[in-house]
């Protein structure tokens, strides 16, 4: 995931198959978006235990949503933050904004899903 | 901030904020049983489980089925009261009144034959996506977003609960603590308690919670939180509920 990252025209799609699912997905999306600011805070202010903590929720979360990714991602971060490495915060934050970036989810026999 | 999802006894609770209850009574009566029929019949079908384990969830299904013929007899007795006199079978309620099965889900005359669920997750999406799980397992439940609110709630109402799904990172007081002092008062001495976290456990803390009779799910590595809930609940059976499982007795008269 992180190789195709690298290309920014590429888009990344997630077709998920869950309509009930599929509601809480705007959120997580959002919350995720916010994440990046928090990162990006964290890392300037070298509050590397926000930074493990995200990466933690982060991890907890993104399999259960179907974006097996942002687990990965959270994971990193999660050891970033764990061994106050900030250039491995700064790789892992930038993969998650271009993941982010780069995504469409299409919900089964509903369409794409529009961002909260 | 508490969410409650009071789905099947609808108990009214001012100080709690949400609520799923908004659909009409009989979809209520029928959604709940079919909602745990539909879980545990999706967990039996995918996932494999030991003879006993398979027996109590189907005894809990057995027992849904049961509500759910129940929630619909009423509901037509109520429904032939409703088109006349004539058409009313012996014992059918007013037309107009709410049906006996109806009225279960919607005060405190039934109360739910599954344990009211306590979940306790920091995380927003994670306590959303950990809800409808327990949702589709036909759990009522409630949220908190830390530790000191889940302890106020237990402390204040013991018996409100019968499972408690419990985050170890938390942003006050942490999951450890919360599950050290329910250890540690009587009445909650014996609650179930599924740890789910996405903490990296030590072989100590695994063998932590094994003495402590917790079970344990591990966020973002695929384990299904419905068998965690399901052996969690499993465990609570001797203790706390035991009629329930034989469809004697409700979950509260424990």
């Amino acid at each position: 995931m992180n190789d195709r990252a690298r290309e920014p025209a590429e888009r990344i799609v997630v077709e998920l198959d869950d309509p009930e699912l599929a509601e809480l997905v705007p959120l997580f999306l959002e919350n995720r978006e916010r994440d990046v600011e928090n990162l990006v805070d964290a890392l300037e202010r070298g509050d590397f235990a926000t930074v493990k903590r995200l990466g933690h929720n982060m991890k907890g979360a993104g399999a259960g949503y179907g974006f097996d990714a942002i687990t990965e991602m959270g994971a990193a971060l999660e050891r970033a933050g764990d061994t106050e490495d900030a250039a491995a915060t700064r790789e892992a934050t930038t993969a998650l904004a271009r993941y982010l970036a780069r995504l469409d989810v299409y919900v089964a026999g509903s369409g794409r899903l529009d961002a909260a | 901030m508490t969410q409650v999802f009071p789905q099947r006894t609808g108990q009214s609770t001012p100080q709690r904020t949400e609520t799923t209850r908004d659909a009409p009574r009989l979809r209520d009566g029928l959604r709940l049983p079919l909602g745990t029929l539909v879980g545990f019949a999706e967990l039996l079908s995918t996932r494999d489980f030991p003879p006993d384990e398979q027996r109590e969830m189907v005894v809990i299904m057995l027992r849904e089925a049961q509500r759910l013929t129940t929630a619909l007899g009423d509901h037509l007795r109520w429904l032939e009261g409703a088109a006349g006199p004539a058409a009313a079978s012996p014992g059918a309620a007013s037309p107009g009144t709410v049906p006996p099965s109806a009225a279960a889900t919607d005060g405190s005359s039934e109360p739910a034959s599954l344990p009211m669920v306590l979940l306790v997750e920091d995380e927003a999406s994670t306590r959303a996506l950990t809800g409808l799980m327990l949702r589709r397992l036909g759990l009522d439940y409630e949220a908190v977003e830390n530790g000191r609110e889940a302890l106020d709630l237990l402390r204040a109402d013991p018996a409100r609960y019968g499972l408690v799904v419990l985050d170890l990172t938390l942003p006050d007081v942490d999951g450890l603590s919360v599950l050290n002092e329910l250890r540690h008062v009587t009445a909650t001495r014996d609650l179930p308690v599924l740890v789910f976290t996405g903490r990296n456990l030590t072989r100590e803390e695994r063998a932590f919670f094994a003495r402590q009779s917790v079970q344990v799910i591990e966020k973002g590595t695929g384990q299904d939180i419905g068998a965690g809930v399901v052996r969690a609940m499993r465990q609570g059976v001797p203790r706390r509920h035991a009629a329930q499982a034989t469809g004697t007795s409700r979950v509260k008269e424990s």
